[in-house]
């Protein structure tokens, strides 16, 4: 791997660190006692900072060590979490996500902006680690991540105590018993590394009998231990424990100040541990005076002397790249599972599976026209198989939408402390898999759609109180798969749509004639007209009715639908459906005159032959209803509506296809069976043509028009209302008359 | 793991035989109890194995057995025993010499 490449990985891994970590303040959010919540979040900066120190990437590092540092003081108690601490490390974290995205070349547009925040907002961390209650040692890392002094080279570090064994300090988490492992085997293990001089046992923090679960590990070790092993293969006998237990290693010949750090920070109590490590030999006597008698003169680290430290770089960075090798290890048996593949080479797999079919397709007619059983049936074996690597290359670009859905958390948070709202946002169906492409595209649309349910949908809490609603508003995201295509919702329990007020303004912007009648539907679908908005306040989130319509054709491009339902006081669901892959689906070819037309399989519900006496009525229109077991069916003659010439058939077929909710029949002249189709995009001049979705290459290398199935259906069944609403719209401007 | 308990001269003496592991968490009320008279002995010698879990209890029967002032002491240890106390150095704790003696 070059070095680009391996930048590449850190920038990836940095990004999902980031989101990890935003997801970790959430939670934090909600309950600020969250243990592992900080845990995590001051992995994922600790992380980050050691990966950049790789790269020598000293914006980054600088900043991220600051961060870390407050981490750790929110980590051992020191500074409270509160809502403004959580704003802050958010802030921070997007702060980093803008340096990160510089780091990998992306043009980012408001970079002074973003720039301009990083004294603010390191000023700001500071002002929180100086909030820090009992500041007990002059340096503020943590005891996991760092005495300054790696490796003990001589006359670097400050102060050394005489005691030449490694000092090692366990406390061993709750949970490790439980998780099968036993600190006895950790230190056999460490016996096998060196030898163990002096060991003490702390098994005091065991509760009273009463509040003692046997299960539960209550065991401390501070050890001496003597060994030619490096730190890294000291350290890395923890790796299996590294979670859920506070590992401090002190190399030979450390600094007084680690060794007073690590007497701060024990549970024991600050006598306790003296006592052990002067009686284990770590300290002597007077050692351990001079580092109380340094405590008690230590005040909290002034600014200055932070950034002097921050600048001192190199050998933090040493350590973290020590630990990112021994997380490394930890890591690489889950990175097993997966393998980073270059989109443009499943892009190639797929166009070049794309052309196996149309080859395939036309090979298999061959063999027909040979008559040659034996070729026929090899050939129709061929195409199984076709069919199956086709299915297998496009299920791999088959990601789940909650890569999509992840970063809605934070905007609803976000926007709901903008908007004073409280709001509770619910996630289902993430696992619902669609198209990459798809699920890179559909993000923009959803996050309008979101910010616009927060902030029209959902009434302030005054206003829900009033109701009689509960104060805390729900927001839902929702994907589930539905023949073929994959619908997402986004529900609020709002106040729901304004059927009136909509009517209102649509027929004021001259967008419906007056008397015009329509249904909810239609009402609702209004909004997604360019420049409508009935807000009636402009907020800087939303209202300048610029972007409804903009969901709409981002969607419409990706060959997807959006409708509402909606119910005023109840809430409002706005449902995109999209068609599953973009590249190839199973379709259906039909015959109308001499051309072949291709419906997407699964949106084909049945097919039957038009009855004679309704052929003979139908004749000449273009459209029709059928008695369809009783219900009215709205059907359309494509040979009309496409105005085709050309021999008909005697025998006429209807083909039901459904789209959502609404069914339509397409009288066709005959039925050529199911067909793999590759969807080839239409030549920009046919872009406005209503009614087709794209074109492919039959067997025989004749091209057939792939027919826009809920284009089709919503003109069949809306051909209907509007018959019904020019009847009814006469009536009552009928009544209406003046008298 | 079986406990066997016999009482002589006012000395509760318990002998613990087999397996003292995780398994055998569910014994601590009745250990503690056991182990609740003013002079208990306990017999390690056929505990053939122990881990943590193990000596967590042991030292919990001591500790109660030191905060009540009553007499509790190890009489026998099994190698495996003398081996888990070697190792978190607890011979002392238990009032036993390096070997797993009672001093005499």
């Amino acid at each position: 791997m070059s070095t680009d490449d391996v930048l590449q990985t850190f920038v990836a891994e940095a990004r999902e660190l980031l989101l990890g970590m935003e997801d970790s303040l959430l939670a934090l959010e909600r309950d600020p006692r969250d243990g592992e919540a900080i845990s995590a979040t001051f992995r994922a900066i600790h992380t980050i900072k050691g990966s950049a120190g790789l790269f020598s990437l000293d914006q980054l590092v600088a900043f991220a060590h600051v961060a870390e540092t407050l981490l750790d003081l929110v980590r051992d108690g020191r500074v409270a979490v509160d809502g403004d601490l959580i704003a802050l490390l958010l802030e921070c974290s997007d702060y980093l996500g803008f340096l990160i995205n510089q780091i990998a070349g992306e043009e980012v547009a408001d970079a002074a902006t973003q720039e301009a925040r990083r004294p603010t907002l390191l000023a700001r961390l500071q002002a929180c680690i100086a909030s820090s209650v009992a500041p007990s040692a002059s340096q503020a890392e943590s005891p996991r991540q760092a005495p300054p002094s790696a490796v003990p080279a001589a006359g670097e570090v400050a102060d050394p105590v005489h005691n030449d064994a490694w000092h090692i300090s366990l406390r061993f988490g709750p949970e490790v018993l439980k998780n099968g492992m036993d600190p006895a085997s950790f230190l056999r293990y460490l016996g096998t590394l060196g030898e163990i001089a002096h060991i003490t046992t702390l098994w005091q923090q065991m509760p009273a009998p009463e509040a003692m679960d046997a299960e539960n590990c209550y065991l401390g070790f501070e050890l001496d231990f003597r060994s030619e092993a490096s730190r890294e293969a000291i350290d890395s006998t923890f790796d299996f424990v590294r979670d859920d237990c506070r590992i401090t290693l002190l190399p030979p010949r450390s600094s007084i100040d680690d060794y007073l750090k690590l007497i701060a920070e024990a549970p024991e109590g600050l006598e306790r541990l003296g006592e052990i490590l002067v009686a284990s030999g770590a300290l002597s006597q007077a050692e351990l005076e001079r580092a109380l008698e340094r405590q008690r003169q230590a005040a909290p680290p002034a600014l200055g002397e932070m950034l002097i430290q921050e600048d001192g770089i190199p050998a933090p960075v040493v350590q973290a790249a020590l630990e990112k090798q021994a997380k490394g290890r930890e890591n690489r048996s889950a990175a097993t599972r997966f393998i980073r593949v270059d989109a443009e080479k499943l892009e190639d797999l797929i166009n070049q599976v794309g052309e196996l079919v149309i080859a395939g397709a036309s090979a298999t007619l061959l063999s027909q026209r040979s008559g040659d059983t034996a070729l026929i049936e090899a050939m129709a074996q061929v195409g199984r198989h076709v069919e199956e690597i086709r299915d297998r290359a496009l299920s791999l670009r088959m990601v789940e939408i909650g890569e999509s859905f992840n970063r809605f958390p934070r905007v609803v948070r976000d926007v709901s402390r903008e908007l004073g709202k409280d709001i509770e946002l619910v996630i289902t169906g993430a696992e619902t898999e669609l198209d990459k492409t798809v699920v890179e595209k559909i993000g923009d649309p959803l996050m309008h759609l979101v910010r616009n349910s927060m902030d029209h949908g959902i009434e302030s809490i005054e206003e829900r109180l009033a109701r009689g609603k509960p104060a805390q508003g729900r927001l839902s995201l929702h994907a589930y798969h539905e023949s073929g295509s994959i619908v997402i919702e986004v529900a609020d329990d709002g106040g729901g749509l304004k059927r009136d007020k909509i009517l209102a303004k649509a027929m004021d912007r001259g967008l419906v004639a007056p008397g015009q009648a329509l249904t909810d539907r239609d009402v609702f679908n209004l909004i997604f007209e360019p420049g409508f908005s009935t807000a009636e306040q402009v907020t800087n989130l939303s209202g300048r009715g610029v972007g409804m319509d903009v969901v709409r054709r981002n969607i419409s491009a990706l060959r997807g639908s959006i409708d509402i339902e909606s119910q005023e006081g109840v809430g409002t669901t706005m449902r995109i459906r999209l068609p599953l892959t973009l590249a190839i689906i199973d379709g259906f070819l039909i015959q109308v005159a001499d051309s072949a037309f291709v419906l997407p399989l699964d949106l084909v519900q049945e097919c039957m032959e038009l009855p004679d006496g309704e052929r003979l009525q139908s004749r000449g229109q273009s459209s029709h209803y059928l008695d369809l077991r009783g219900e009215a069916l709205p059907c359309l003659r494509l040979r009309n509506l496409l105005n085709l010439e050309g021999e008909s058939s005697q025998r006429e077929n209807v083909v039901i296809v459904q789209y959502g909710n609404r069914r339509a029949g397409l009288v066709v002249d005959r039925l050529l069976g199911e067909f793999q189709t590759v969807i080839k995009p239409l030549g920009q001049i046919f872009r406005h043509l209503r009614g087709f979705s794209g074109s492919t290459i039959l067997g025989t290398g004749e091209v057939a028009l792939i027919l826009d199935v809920p284009t089709l259906v919503h003109d069949a069944s809306g051909r209907e209302a509007r018959l019904l609403g020019e009847s009814n719209a006469g009536q009552a401007i009928g009544s209406e008359q003046p008298a | 793991m079986e406990m066997k308990t016999h009482s002589a001269d006012g000395v509760m003496h318990l002998a613990l035989q087999g397996e003292f592991t995780i398994y055998d968490a569910g014994i601590k009320d009745e250990l503690l109890a056991l182990c609740a008279g003013p002079r208990v002995e306990i017999d390690l010698s056929q505990v053939n194995e122990i881990d943590s879990v193990g000596v967590q209890l042991l030292l919990l029967v001591l500790r109660q057995a030191q905060m009540q002032q009553r007499s509790l002491r190890l009489v026998a240890l099994h190698p495996a025993v003398n081996t888990m106390f070697e190792l978190y150095d607890l011979h002392q704790t238990f009032g036993l010499d390096n070997n797993g003696e009672l001093p005499s």
